[in-house]
């Protein structure tokens, strides 16, 4: 039954995931609302980002750099392409507040998902446990 | 060598190999013909003598110095087969790789535990071993337990 919720829960996670890309790409092309295009061309560029985080987590399914090197890597490259994006959305008009306002928030999400990531994989832990016994 | 082909009616072919067991080539065909045929027992070896383990009594195999040990209990033999091809052969009896150089037998797995690191330990039911599955493989041994195992 756990298995059935958590695979719907898959499925509808999918879903968003498309949907989101498809309904910005379909805004962008087809509303000339100047104020809407703006915010839609902000949600396709953490879009874009959001692909990018995903494929330098890809680092994690290998084995040959030990853990640190890993971690330095995986937040470098997400601080980067924070940052990047940032920049390129004009975040950097905040002027000399741009590096103090964007990189502690950075690194209070990047703990906070690190945090659930591990917590997940604790429960899939005890998942793999109950099947064991 | 010689090959021979008899006409038998029998349930299941039999395979009979004779000669000199300690000549290697006798070794090479045993482990060709125990692939063939997904055979539950495998030939392991200890001090140059031939010992048949069932899979179900191995616990784990893991590549050393270019070889591959198998290891029941406290005991260990060596396997005369690749990880790869061990991996491929015990599949169906229970064996998933869980890093680069060693297989588990996941009913000789009391638990695991996941790290911060993202790799798990397994804690085998000898009450000693530890075993580390790496990252890479560990949805591999979590889709194996749930959906096998």
């Amino acid at each position: 039954m756990k298995q059935k919720i958590i695979n719907v829960a898959m499925h509808v996670i999918f879903a968003v995931g498309i949907g989101a890309i498809i309904s910005t790409i379909c805004m962008l092309c087809f509303n000339s609302d100047p104020v809407v295009r703006e915010t839609l061309l902000n949600v396709a560029a953490w879009l874009v980002a959001s692909a990018l985080y995903g494929l330098i987590s890809l680092i994690y399914d290998t084995d040959f750099l030990p853990l640190p090197a890993l971690i330095a890597i995986h937040a470098g490259g997400c601080l980067a392409i924070t940052l990047v994006t940032c920049w390129l959305l004009g975040y950097a008009s905040l002027g000399g507040n741009f590096f103090l306002a964007i990189i502690p928030l950075f690194f209070v999400i990047y703990v906070v998902i690190s945090v659930l990531v591990f917590w997940s994989e604790h429960k899939s832990a005890q998942e793999v446990n109950r099947r064991l016994k | 060598m010689k090959i021979s082909f008899e006409q038998a009616a029998l349930p299941e072919p039999e395979v009979i190999i004779r000669g000199d067991l300690a000549d290697p080539r006798i070794s090479e065909l045993a482990a060709a013909v125990q692939k063939a045929a997904g055979a539950s027992r495998l030939f392991l070896y200890r001090d140059e003598r031939e010992y048949p383990h069932d899979f179900s009594e191995i616990s784990w195999f893991e590549t050393m110095d270019n070889r591959t040990i198998a290891h029941l209990g406290s005991e260990q033999y060596e396997a005369k087969y690749k990880l790869y091809e061990l991996a491929e052969m015990g599949y169906r009896h229970g064996f998933v790789q869980i890093n680069k150089s060693m297989l588990v037998n996941v009913r000789a797995v009391e638990s695991v535990a996941a790290e911060f690191s993202g790799n798990y330990t397994a804690y085998l039911r000898d009450g000693k071993t530890r075993l580390t599955i790496s990252r890479k493989y560990v949805k591999a041994f979590r889709n194996y337990v749930m959906e096998v195992g």
